[in-house]
Parts: C-alpha cells; structure tokens; sequence
C-alpha cells in the first residue's frame, strides 16, 4: 500500500510549489494595483461615508458626530432641492435631445454611403475637445451684444437676449451645450449598434415583405437596438447627471441658482463654504443616484436576452 | 452603382440638407474660434455681423495669447501629466489585469469584484477625501496631485483583463516551457500582445485626463502647473472679457492638439475616447 | 410553382464583375440546386432571382412573368437563409407569422395598438394563427411556437426558418446554403428531409451549395458554376458521366478525376504513360488530356498490353475499398480504387501497372473542352473477351 501512495505523493508535492509560485506571482503582480485600490479608492469612499456624518470643516482641528444631522439639513436646503430640480430638469431635456439627435444622426449617415466619414467626424467632433475650451468660446458666441448667437438670432427676428444672465434662458442654454456636446457620443454607440444589425435580417424582411423604410426600422432596427438604446440612455443619463464644468465655467450656477446643479453644490459647499461633511453629504445622494441609474441598466440588460 | 430614381434622389438631397445643417451646427464654433482669432477688435465688437476678417489681426491676437498667460506652458504640463498618468497606468494596471485573467491566487476574485465596484464609483465621489489625504501629504499644488490619485485605474484594469481573456492560455504555456519567470511574460509577450487594447486605453486615458477640469481645479492654484483646461479658464479670467481675439487665439491653440490628433486617426479616436463617454 | 427563366443576366459590383451573361431555365417544380465553390456568383445569382439585387442586364421571368422590376414581396419567392436569418425578438410563431402579417394585414391593421380594433383584423388574424399552426405541425415544431430563437438548437432553427418560408405558399423556394451552419450528422438528415419536402409540395427549388453531395443527392439538375459563369446543367448523374469541361470534370466527384496528358499517335489512336489505348479522337487536338475517374482504373493482368506502369505511393484504407496512390513517370500522381484485399498486397515503391476502362475515358482539349471519342475495339481484345 505504502507503494502506493508514494508516487501520488511526489506527484502532489510538485503540483503544490507550482500553485505557490503561480499565487507569490499573481500578488506580486497584482499587489500594487490592489494597494492602491486600497488607498485611492476605498479608502477615501469609506472616508466619505464618514465624512458625511460629521460637521467637519476644511481647516477644523475637530468635529463633531452629527449621525444624519447633515441628511436632515439638507432635506430641508432649499438651495439643495433646487440644484437636483435643476439637474433633473437638465437631465430631462439633454437625455432625450442628445440620443434622438444621436439616433437620427447615426440612422441618416447609415443609410447612404456619401461623406459618412465627414459627418462622423463633424458630429463627433465637439465630444473629442476640450469642453472647456468650447465652453469659453460659447460664451463669446452668447455674448449679449457682440456674441455669434444673438446676431443671427436677431437676423431671423429674435431679441437679442443675455442668454447666460438671464434666469429664464440660462439652464436652458446650458442644455443646448450639453446637448450639443453629448449627441456625437450618442451617435457614435448608436453608429455601432447599427453595423451589429445582421444584413441578412433586413433581407429575409425584404423577403416577407417589410421593405420601406418605416417597416425596416420598426420591425428590425428598432428591436435590434433595443440594448444599445437603454445603454445609450443610461450613459448619457450619468453624463448629464455629472454636469460640473459649464456649470462652473459659465454661469457659477448663476443667476440666482437657476443653473446650481447637484456637482457645482458639492463643490460650492465643500471647497467654497469648507463644509467637508456637508458636502460629503450630498455626495452620498450623488452617488445613490448614479448607482441606482447603473444598476437599473444592468437588471434591465439582463432581462432583454434575446440574441441567438 | 445604384439606380437612382426620382424619389431616390429627392431622398439624397433631403438627406444632406439635413446632416449638413446638425454638421453646421456642431462645427460652428470651432469655426468662430477660428475666424474670431484672426480678427481685430473692431471688425469683434462691431454690430455688424462679419463672417470672414476684413482685416487680418492673426499675428497681434496670437502674440498676445502667447505673450499673457504661459500657453505653451498648458500645454506642455498636459503632454506631461497624461503621459506619465498613462506610463504608471500602464506599469500598474497591466500586471494586475494580467494576473486576475490568467493566474489563480487567493483574493483574486475579491480584487476583481473591487475593480468591478470601483466602476460603479464616479470620480467626483472619492474627490475631497483624496483632497485631504493630499493635503497631508503635503502634496497639494504639485505635479504629484495631478498624476498620483490616477495611478491605479480600474476602467484600465478592467479593460486590459477583458483583453487577456481572449489571449489564448496556450501562448502562457509555451513561454513558460521557455523558461520565462511571471515577469517577463507579462513585459515582454503580454504586452506586446496588447498593443491594440493598450493603444484604445491610452487614448481614453489620454483624452479623459487631457480634459479633466475638476481634478486640477481643486488640486491646482499655481498657474505653471495648470493643464490645458485649467490654463484657460485663468487665460479668461485674465481678459474679463474685452480682449476676444486673443482669447480666441488661445483657444484655438489649446484645442488644436487634440483636434489635430482626432483627425489623424478617426476610428483609433473614436474608439478610445467613445470609451471614456462610457466611463463618464 | 412557376418555372423561372433566366436570360443573359450579368452583374458587376464596382469594378469586379461577378455574373457574366448567365442563362437558366428551371422547369416548374424542379429542384435545381447552383453548384460551385466560394466566389462563382452563385449567392449573387439566387439573391438576384430573389430581388435582393439588381442585375446590370438581362432578364429574370418567375411563372412566365418578368420581374426584373418587382420587389422582393411581390415576386411571390420564398427564402432560407444561410444564417437563418430569425427575427431574435420574436417567438418562433411570430417568426412564420410574419409574411402572413405583412401581406394579408393592411397599414392600418399593423398598427400597434389600434390595429386590432379595425374590421376584420380579427378573422384575418386567426385566419393567420391556424396557418402558422398547420405549417409548424408539418415541419414538426408545433410545440416551439412560443419559444425565442435563441432557445432553439440549430436544427430547430432551421425549420422554422422552413416554416416560415412554406407558410405562404409561394412559387419558388430559394435556399442560400441552408445546411451549411449544421453538424454533419444533423446535415445528412436535414437533405433527406428538404428532399421530401420538395416531393411534397411540388415547388419550384433552387438551391445553392458548394457542397456536391448535397447537390449530386437532392436535385432534379444540377447547375454548375465557375467564376461567374454557368458551366453545365444536367441531372447529377450525367455532370458525373459526361462533364462538358475538364473544369466540371474535376470539381464533381471524389476522389477528384485522375487527369494526365496523352499522345495521338498515327490513326487518331491515343496514348499515355506509354500505353496504346484502344480508343481514337478526332484527329488534330494539341495538348490532349485524358479524364480517368478512379474507379475506372484497374489492375492490369499479366496479358493486357494497354496497361501502363507506375510506382505505388501509398494504400489508403477507406473500409469497404481502399484507395492506391500511384506515381506516373513524369511525376504525375493517379488514384485508383481497388479492393482491400488489392491494396494490402502493396508496398510502397512496388511496380504495378493499371489499365483503364476505355469506355469511361473523357478526353479533354488544351482549352479544358470536352472532345469527342470514336472507339477502337481491336479484334483481338474481343476475341479475348476483355472490352
């Protein structure tokens, strides 16, 4: 018996060392990374969960524990519900223009092959800058009088209004930009989405006869696209959601906080008034949203499995 | 070469109208940028509207834009701080992708399920504790802050692991049976081998940090070390307004590198920086 | 079921052209299937039939009626395609529903939710349901019919693809390589299965393949295609017996047709690898190549003078027979089929030496066309008893 169990036993010890030296490897090489995964990110999300239970200020030798102290302050913030009104509201019109403009873009260039690679790079163009460059140039083309904007508003009939002062427009121009901004990377996802249609669907439509237009996109690109349309929507969702530096650069969520969106509040309280914890604060319901806004997309995704 | 019959080219023109007027639209004022900055004053802050300079003011804007605030500057320190966040993603992200794809180690699962979380976390979260932790440090206000919170990334490391899933684990194989120890199979056939997704991350990378506005907001008060964003943001504070052409002029040479780098390789482009509207 | 008639249709994409000048009648409920490697328009041709694509010249004519002009759904063709082609979002009932949807329901009665109120929707819609019931229950997947696509294994798959072709009845059913996204087993079956379909519902059938099985077992005729062009069209066995070109000759059958250069001696009289032949063509053909299909090659006996010699390469052991590999001097490599008790007598490097049927000799011209033969039966060979 002891014949046996010898052999396997010298088998094992070699299979052992090499499953040590394969786990020494994978910590040295993942070590770093995870070290600082540790310290990057961990770390300073507990710390902001702590954070926010406190009244802490930039500069305090000390603080105190104030539990939800800081939650129920900001229940009761009007500056606070008007900034997520507001980002709601900036979310509810830059949602919808940038991924219809994105879909009817990416449909049009699609179906023709003429200068699609122009159209490509037009569109998309405004996506790969620097926003803040664009923004600054923006705000010349908004100026009041001598601004790009007004004087062909003017030459259709318009008055010459100050598009970013003016709390009636101001969010709503801020939109425009974001849309601007945010329909070329619709576009794009939806461009994607589109070539991973399989031709032969459209044929075997042809076939059973839905070949105009309105047939081919209702019976097959519409479907087909189903999950690259929630994710488009979910992207730009969180993009719009994270709003900060229009915001910051143009109108300081001015004039009178028609345009404070929930990012600018976060960093208005935290480094402008110092509040750390307050600021913590409402990052944690930053942070709840876009959680909530992923994890719908995934549940969603998961659901709507019907690729063959 | 398709028949086209009335309708079809009815349908041709309709089609261009409407992509060239959004094409209009997106381009307009890269192309103001552009026309403003060659302008002089007059011909700006005339009522008129005036599409083409009638005077070419180019040379006096672009000296001032020079000449006021440290331009070339800007952008030197973005060249510098997104190459060296992308050579220490690089030195960091890529073992570890490689070791989570391919090794069997205990935690594994635990780490990967922690780069998977670090995904659902947005930047903008984690910003003033890290802001404290750099204070600290003392390191606020230097190069450090700017590179260092960037150093692990776990888009980079989920991306490269997606990669090295498909790496066939027979490549491994041979080269250990070649002799070659954990390291160098990760630098010198890993990453070879990983070019192309290393190369759609790096432009993500290089994108996303180029035009990073928040970060060196906090972090940054000297303007020598100010990246691009930032560098204009001071430049317009500086002109309150009045002096359009060279601002205009700075802007054009703030967005020109990346507008140059677009149009050189489109589809390389799109697909990195499609990454980084996806991270958000 | 219609007969569709094919006249010198050509189509180019860009600057390549891929059909030139083809013309095709296939009979009213006939299996026709276009047989040819990957590249020879085959694809192109059934999908310009099917009005996917439009030719650049020529016409195509569906139950004696033109239809160069017509739409795909106005050509009353059916379709299978090589990939199935299943809308993945919808049931597999939805899936053969959806000609009937398309045809026998107007705009209005499409509509999303309205639709269904209008007049008559609701007949039409059972009307619809008991078809795609009948047509599921013929191809024996009635039970599926609420199942998505990607539920189904490929077989399933396939016969719902079928289904959803049969339902409406057409004249013509068109199948772009239908069985070659299948295992070998489940293609075996699936051929006798399309073959049985076809006897029982009469249509017309044009099928494309590069599979000659395929090809050589299921259809009526067979159309062989090369480069664009069509190359013969006759029923399999006679592709098989008298191929009209050494192109033809080669692509049908397996193991491929022996081809080797021969001479013309004085008479017409043909010779190869130094063997008279008892067989003479016309006189004059330079470049004289003779087709030899390996069964048709045999082990010569001691007293055949028409034999001729060749070193044995190897013996491959099929199971019911085995294949010798022979080399020619000159280097030219023939296959031959013996019997297994034949090819375990050999080795390799061994002398052996092989005469061929002179009935079954195909004799080819420099330009690959096929050549008359006039018989040689010497007297003697009768007299022997060896024809």
């Amino acid at each position: 018996m002891s014949q046996a169990v010898l052999p396997i036993a010298q088998a094992a010890a070699p299979r052992e060392r090499r499953a040590w030296s394969e786990a020494a490897a994978g910590w040295s090489l993942a070590g770093p990374a995870a070290a600082l995964l540790f310290l990057l990110l961990l770390a300073p999300a507990a710390g902001v969960v702590i954070l926010s239970l406190t009244d802490w200020q930039f500069g305090a030798a000390d603080f105190n524990w104030v539990g939800t102290g800081n939650f129920q302050d900001l229940w009761r913030d009007a500056v606070f519900w008007k900034s997520f009104s507001n980002t709601l509201v900036y979310i509810g019109i830059v949602v919808p223009g940038s991924v219809l403009g994105g879909l009817a873009t990416a449909l049009l260039i699609e179906s023709d092959p003429s200068l699609r690679r122009f159209y490509r790079a037009a569109f998309f163009l405004p996506v790969a800058s620097t926003l803040i460059a664009l923004a600054v140039v923006w705000q010349f083309m908004l100026h009041p009088t001598v601004g790009l904007v007004n004087q062909v508003w003017e030459f259709f009939g318009g008055t010459a209004t100050d598009w970013l002062k003016n709390p009636r427009t101001a969010l709503f121009t801020l939109c425009a930009l974001g849309i601007w901004q945010m329909t070329g990377l619709a576009m794009v996802l939806f461009l994607a989405g589109l070539k991973s249609v399989p031709r032969e669907l459209y044929d075997a439509a042809a076939v059973d006869g839905a070949d105009s237009a309105f047939e081919r996109f209702r019976r097959v690109t519409w479907p087909m696209l189903g999950p690259t349309t929630l994710f488009v929507l979910v992207i730009t969702a969180i993009r719009s959601f994270q709003v900060f530096d229009t915001v910051h650069v143009l109108t300081k969520g001015g004039p009178n906080k028609a345009t404070e969106v929930l990012m600018h509040t976060i960093y208005s309280e935290g480094f402008g008034f110092l509040r750390a914890g307050y600021a913590c604060a409402i990052t944690i319901v930053f942070l709840a949203v876009i959680l909530a806004l992923t994890l719908a997309q995934m549940r969603l995704a998961r659901s709507r499995v019907h690729y063959a | 070469m398709t028949k086209r019959t009335h309708a079809g080219w009815a349908w041709f023109a309709a089609r261009h109208a409407v992509l060239m007027m959004g094409a209009v639209m997106m381009l307009a004022p890269f192309v103001w940028m552009l026309l403003t900055s060659f302008k002089p004053p007059t011909e700006i802050f005339s009522r008129e509207l005036h599409w083409l300079p009638q005077e070419w003011h180019a040379w006096e804007n672009y000296r001032d834009a020079f000449t006021k605030v440290p331009l070339l500057r800007y952008l030197a320190n973005g060249i510098a701080v997104c190459a060296a966040i992308f050579l220490l993603q690089v030195a960091i992200n890529l073992p570890a992708a490689y070791a989570i794809a391919k090794l069997r180690f205990p935690g594994r699962e635990g780490l990967f399920r922690l780069v998977l979380l670090g995904l659902l976390i947005p930047h903008q979260v984690i910003a003033i504790p890290l802001y404290i932790m750099l204070h600290k440090a003392g390191l606020l206000d230097s190069y450090a802050a700017l590179v260092v919170p960037f150093a692990v990334s776990v888009f980079g490391i989920f991306l490269m692991r997606q990669f090295f899933l498909t790496v066939p684990d027979d490549l491994i194989h041979a080269a250990r049976l070649d002799g070659c120890g954990e390291f160098e199979i990760v630098w010198r056939i890993m990453l070879p081998t990983a070019i192309p997704a290393l190369t759609a991350s790096g432009i993500f990378s290089f994108v996303w940090h180029w035009n990073d506005y928040f970060w060196p907001l906090l972090v940054i008060a000297s303007p020598e070390l100010a990246t691009p964003p930032l560098g204009t943001v001071f430049f317009r504070n500086e002109e309150a307004g009045i002096h359009y052409g060279p601002l205009m002029a700075g802007t054009v040479v703030i967005t020109a590198p990346l507008l140059a780098a677009f149009l050189a390789a489109q589809n390389r482009f799109i697909e990195g920086v499609t990454l980084s509207g996806v991270k958000g | 079921m219609a007969a569709v008639a094919i006249n010198s249709l050509a189509k180019a994409f860009g600057t390549t052209q891929v059909l030139h000048s083809v013309d095709l009648e296939v009979g009213d409920g006939e299996f026709v299937t276009l047989l040819g490697p990957s590249g020879c328009g085959k694809s192109t041709l059934l999908r310009l039939i099917a009005g996917l694509e439009h030719a650049d010249r020529g016409t195509i004519a569906i139950g004696g009626r033109s239809v160069e002009h017509l739409p795909p759904k106005a050509r009353d063709i059916a379709m299978v395609f090589q990939s199935y082609a299943l809308y993945p979002y919808m049931t597999v009932a939805a899936n053969i529903g959806m000609p009937l949807l398309m045809r026998r329901l107007t705009f209005a009665q499409r509509l999303p939710m309205v639709g269904r109120w209008l007049p008559g929707t609701r007949a039409r819609m059972r009307e619809m349901h008991a078809s795609v019931a009948s047509v599921a229950q013929s191809v024996g997947i009635d039970h599926l019919l609420e199942r998505k696509p990607s539920q189904l294994s490929g077989g399933q798959r396939q016969r719902v693809a079928l289904a959803r072709a049969m339902v409406r009845d057409p004249k013509v059913f068109l199948m772009d390589e239908p069985l070659s996204n299948l295992d070998a087993h489940l293609r075996v079956q699936m051929r006798t299965e399309i073959a049985a379909l076809h006897r029982r519902l009469g249509a017309t059938f044009i099928y494309v393949t590069h599979d000659q099985h395929e090809a050589m077992t299921m259809s009526d005729r067979v159309a062989v295609m090369l480069g664009g062009r069509l190359l013969q069209v006759a029923a399999p066995q006679k592709l098989y017996d008298e191929p009209a070109s050494l192109e033809v000759a080669r692509f049908i059958g397996s193991p491929r047709i022996n081809v080797f250069p021969a001479g013309q001696g004085p008479g017409g009289r043909v010779s190869a690898f130094g063997a008279l032949l008892p067989v003479t063509v016309a006189a004059g053909h330079r470049g004289l190549r003779i087709g030899c299909r390996a069964e048709h090659l045999r082990l010569a006996s001691a007293g055949q003078t028409e034999a001729f010699e060749a070193r044995v390469d190897s013996v491959e052991q099929l199971g019911p027979e085995s294949l010798l590999h022979v080399v020619v001097p000159g280097e030219h490599r023939v296959v031959a089929r013996v019997t297994n008790e034949e090819g375990a007598g050999l080795a390799r490097g061994d002398t052996v030496r092989l005469i061929p049927k002179p009935e079954k000799l195909l004799f080819f011209d420099a330009s690959g066309a096929r050549v008359a033969t006039r018989r040689l039966l010497p007297v003697a060979d009768v007299l022997k008893g060896a024809a």
